[in-house]
């Protein structure tokens, strides 16, 4: 019976990391969602409506919860660049590892906060390009599922490149892939969900950026690109953008589901 | 106890328990002490480690009741649209009548969301496009005065 209170010291300290292992994994709002993808959401609105929709988590960015951010899209499709909020009072907080999370959907203006359990996301949305607030519950649903969506923060499939003035940039891509860009105003037709090529500009001298898809003229394929301040733009062979600094996203679109061979040319258009 | 002086007690215990009532509805509501205090001292601890003091003022309001919102600008200036919370789940929600507030800051894709009580605003931001956290801290300062061009 000597060597039973080592055992049981051991047994104590094994459960107690399980249980503080445990305990950390549940008070962070990703946790949930990394166990559950699929939600179903019922919103009830300012006026009295009411909206069921889903809420799909996609792509994560970063393994530090401090700086990790990930997506999560409703039914729109409406995509949303999401983080755990800090844990704790300043200074000393303990970034991105509460169960409370914030979240910012671009396209409609829309702040959401609220908190994540395990088995329940709650949480209040104001959109100021509406004037629109709602109060929403949602369980876990892995029927629930969301069309894809571009996701401009993935890694370029054909490449990255740093452009500088009079010095064009041609990127060998797969054009096409199971993303209906037709929820974006002015576009359609299919595309991957990561951009195809990535074009960062350092402004050095005024002019334009040219973005443009050789041989698109006899193709039925079309271009997309993302500028570094988020607008997007859908044309058919090549686009002439305003100069920015920051990273301009490309995406050769084919007209049906499928890939194809392409290539996409950057160019630093001085004035 | 006379009978006067009972009535005394009770009117006076009445006009209490009303005047507390009435304190009680405005606290909750994030507004009320933005509309005493519209100039606010703060410090907000990033994800980066950095320690910021700004100023947060109250610029203006638009609209009414459950469509309410209000305008406030941090030292930049970062201009932003608020709105307060709504107390209550479900359909029995009240739609601007919380203590807590959500705003939306364009100029920097900054999402924002605390809690507003008569002597502290507390809160925390998420900043999309530069992929910063952070979590602050207010207090009234009527010297707090955020330049505008």
């Amino acid at each position: 019976m000597r060597g039973a209170a080592p055992v049981k010291a051991l047994a104590l300290l094994v459960m107690a990391i399980v249980v503080s292992t445990a305990a950390h994994a549940a008070s962070d709002c990703f946790e949930p969602l990394r166990a559950n993808a699929g939600w179903r959401c019922h919103a009830d609105l300012t006026g009295g409506q009411v909206v069921d929709y889903c809420l799909e988590r996609t792509n994560a960015f970063g393994t530090d919860p401090a700086s990790r951010f990930f997506k999560l899209i409703a039914t729109g499709p409406y995509p949303s660049s999401c983080s755990c909020s800090a844990k704790g009072k300043p200074p000393g907080a303990v970034f991105g590892e509460d169960k409370s999370f914030l979240c910012l959907y671009p396209d409609t203006d829309a702040v959401v906060s609220g908190k994540i359990a395990k088995r329940r996301m709650t949480g209040q949305t104001f959109s100021a390009a509406y004037n629109l607030r709602t109060v929403f519950s949602c369980q876990p649903d892995p029927a629930c599922d969301v069309p894809p969506v571009l996701d401009p923060d993935l890694p370029a499939t054909g490449g990255f490149a740093a452009i500088e003035p009079n010095d064009p940039v041609l990127i060998q891509v797969t054009a096409g892939g199971p993303v209906d860009v037709a929820y974006l105003p002015g576009c359609g037709g299919y595309a991957s969900e990561a951009p195809n090529a990535v074009y960062h500009v350092e402004p050095s001298v005024a002019g334009e950026i040219e973005i443009a898809v050789p041989g698109s003229d006899v193709r039925p394929d079309s271009l997309l690109v993302i500028t570094p301040s988020g607008a997007v733009h859908c044309v058919d062979y090549y686009t002439y953008l305003p100069l920015e600094q920051g990273a301009y996203r490309a995406w050769v679109v084919l007209p049906t589901p499928g890939t194809a061979a392409a290539a996409i040319q950057g160019a630093y258009r001085p004035e | 106890m006379t009978e006067r002086r009972r009535r005394r007690l009770l009117y006076v215990l009445a006009s209490g328990l009303a005047l507390l009532a009435a304190q009680a509805g405005r606290a909750a509501d994030c507004f009320a002490p933005l509309a005493e205090h519209d100039k606010w001292a703060c410090t907000v601890e990033l994800s980066t480690g950095a320690l910021v003091p700004y100023c947060l003022n109250v610029t203006g309001t638009s609209g009414e009741g459950a469509e309410r919102t209000f305008d406030m600008v941090s030292s930049g200036p970062y201009p932003r649209v608020c709105t307060c919370g709504a107390k209550g789940k479900g359909p029995k929600a009240r739609f601007n009548a919380a203590s807590s507030y959500l705003c939306f800051d364009e100029s920097t894709d900054t999402a924002e969301a605390g809690k507003i009580t008569r002597e502290k605003l507390v809160g925390q931001i998420y900043n999309v496009s530069v992929d910063v956290r952070g979590t602050f801290s207010c207090v009234p300062d009527p010297a707090c005065v955020v330049p505008l061009p």
